[in-house]
């Protein structure tokens, strides 16, 4: 069982500054949600990380990925907006009471769109960057160490999660705990499992805030990086463009939306 | 309960292969230890006893039922596991209700439930705790209230893995009159450890495993006797066994007790 979505591995994409792949992944969730003409903002940039992805030889890894996150939540987009959206005026099929509406399924269509364009660009970051050398990124980049730790530390710790979760969910087997077959035994065993591992979540949080303060990270001289993260003046200039960019499409967004109706 | 394990494979995704060809066979109501080194495969062996690990070739048979064929929830019936970290398992508002989640889990009536619960509440030294919340209990209550919660499910197997990981000296005593109660009513008792002290005073049978393989399974008295092949795999004998060897003490001793009734 994979614990951590990062791919280790020396692709291009791999060697791009942390940062750079950040500001992408940043820019396209601006644009995707924000930008004017619903459909291309949303389309566009998925196309371009999917583009980049399948260059660096990830994106049958991101598809995969993302259709098993998707998939389920993608049917009941269109099952609950095909049937149930209060803008349905055009009726695709008529079952009975119920009625499929063209507009719902668009919107269903538009929102299954956005996300699956948001995770290609999340995950063009998350499976070609080391969780660690994402901190040290923006560490390097003056944000204070803290914080770099804070923003790093759901990719960090996601591996000792899913380990966890491994664990408590034999544990509870081990007990007589059905975690397979009905929805019903499903639900009954959905609080064994989440509140062990919520309470030891909590419990981690002290103890590993004490740890990482005995070893002095709180210290106010700069700490030793090991590993060099290379950056070149082309990718700095890339940063400030896709993120100007993504600040002038998010402008034009609003524009169109409060304006473009008149 | 028979325990047969029939030239069992198993190797995790990663291609570690952690058992290799292992059979082994336990009579109902033996007290055995399982030992050897971090990552000889004695967990994974263990895992194997309720369905966790399902084997990649050979069978694995608890008291007739094939563990490949029944659930791990199903085969909880028949053996009770306790794992290293209770917290991994408590999640109940109080330690009455956390002993009773696997009785619960099996289906037994209301009011066995309850006698289940009392008996290994009070076998574990938890009857004045019981209404506690068992996050309120230091590390080694916590831990007796997940062994309390598998000896209440009264299965003819028990599996305590690191059992005196967090006990003191009078916990881990206690501990040992459990294992002998337990045993008094014919249970199978089966302990993965490094606590050799506590494994040669309360069990009988010994197998060592490495790199996922059986290499000894003697009882307590031979199985230290074998100097040469504890030391190839990492095992240290109990101190007062190892005074026992140096003197020459015709009967190894493994408690102090022996070793006492040997110098005398």
């Amino acid at each position: 069982m994979p614990y951590s979505l990062y791919l280790p591995g020396n692709s291009w994409l791999h060697r791009l500054h942390p940062l750079t792949k950040l500001a992408f992944s940043l820019a396209a969730a601006v644009i995707i949600f924000a930008g004017p003409g619903e459909w291309l903002s949303a389309a566009l940039p998925g196309l371009l990380a999917m583009l980049l992805l399948w260059r660096a030889g990830l994106a049958w890894h991101v598809a995969s990925v993302s259709f098993r996150l998707l998939a389920l939540l993608s049917c009941v987009l269109f099952l609950v907006h095909g049937f149930f959206n209060p803008h349905n005026q055009t009726i695709l099929l008529a079952l009975g009471p119920f009625a499929i509406g063209v507009e719902g399924l668009a919107f269903a269509a538009l929102v299954v769109l956005r996300l699956a364009a948001t995770l290609f660009a999340s995950l063009l970051l998350v499976v070609a960057t080391h969780p660690a050398h994402l901190v040290q990124a923006l560490a390097e980049a003056r944000l204070p160490y803290g914080l770099a730790y804070l923003l790093g530390s759901p990719l960090l710790l996601l591996p000792q999660i899913a380990r966890r979760v491994q664990a408590i969910r034999d544990a509870q087997q081990a007990r007589g705990l059905e975690t397979q077959g009905s929805l019903l035994q499903r639900a009954r065993a959905l609080f064994p499992l989440a509140a062990p591992l919520i309470f030891s979540a909590l419990v981690d949080v002290e103890e590993r805030s004490l740890a990482l303060e005995v070893r002095g990270f709180s210290a106010h001289h700069p700490k030793t990086s090991l590993k060099e993260l290379a950056d070149t003046p082309p990718q700095r200039l890339a940063r400030w463009v896709m993120l100007l960019l993504a600040g002038l499409l998010f402008i034009a967004g609003v524009w169109s939306r409060t304006y473009g109706g008149r | 309960m028979l325990i047969q394990i029939d030239h069992i494979h198993f190797t995790y995704p990663a291609g570690v292969k952690a058992l290799d060809d292992v059979s082994l066979l336990i009579q109902p109501g033996e007290k055995v230890a399982l030992v050897g080194e971090n990552g000889s495969g004695k967990s994974t062996l263990a895992r194997h006893l309720n369905g966790l690990l399902r084997p990649q070739s050979g069978s694995v048979w608890i008291g007739g039922w094939q563990t490949t064929r029944h659930s791990p929830a199903k085969l909880a019936r028949r053996v009770a596991y306790v794992f290293q970290n209770p917290d991994e398992q408590l999640f109940q508002q109080r330690v009455w209700d956390e002993v009773a989640f696997g009785p619960q889990n099996l289906g037994f009536s209301p009011e066995q439930v309850r006698k289940m619960v009392e008996q290994a509440l009070e076998l574990m030294g938890l009857s004045a705790s019981s209404q506690l919340n068992p996050r309120d209990l230091g590390y080694s209550g916590r831990k007796r209230v997940a062994l309390a919660s598998a000896i209440a499910m009264q299965t003819p197997t028990l599996i305590f893995d690191e059992p005196t990981a967090g006990l003191d000296a009078s916990e881990q005593e206690q501990l040992g009159k459990v294992i002998a109660s337990l045993h008094q009513q014919g249970k199978t008792i089966l302990i993965i450890s490094h606590d050799m002290d506590f494994l040669a005073e309360n069990l009988d049978r010994f197998v060592l495993l490495q790199r996922g393989r059986i290499v000894l399974d003697a009882p307590a008295q031979d199985f230290f006797s074998q100097k040469r092949v504890l030391e190839a795999c990492g095992v240290i004998s109990p101190q007062i066994t190892r005074l026992s060897q140096a003197l020459k003490q015709p009967s190894l001793a493994l408690s102090v007790e022996q070793f006492l009734d040997g110098w005398e």
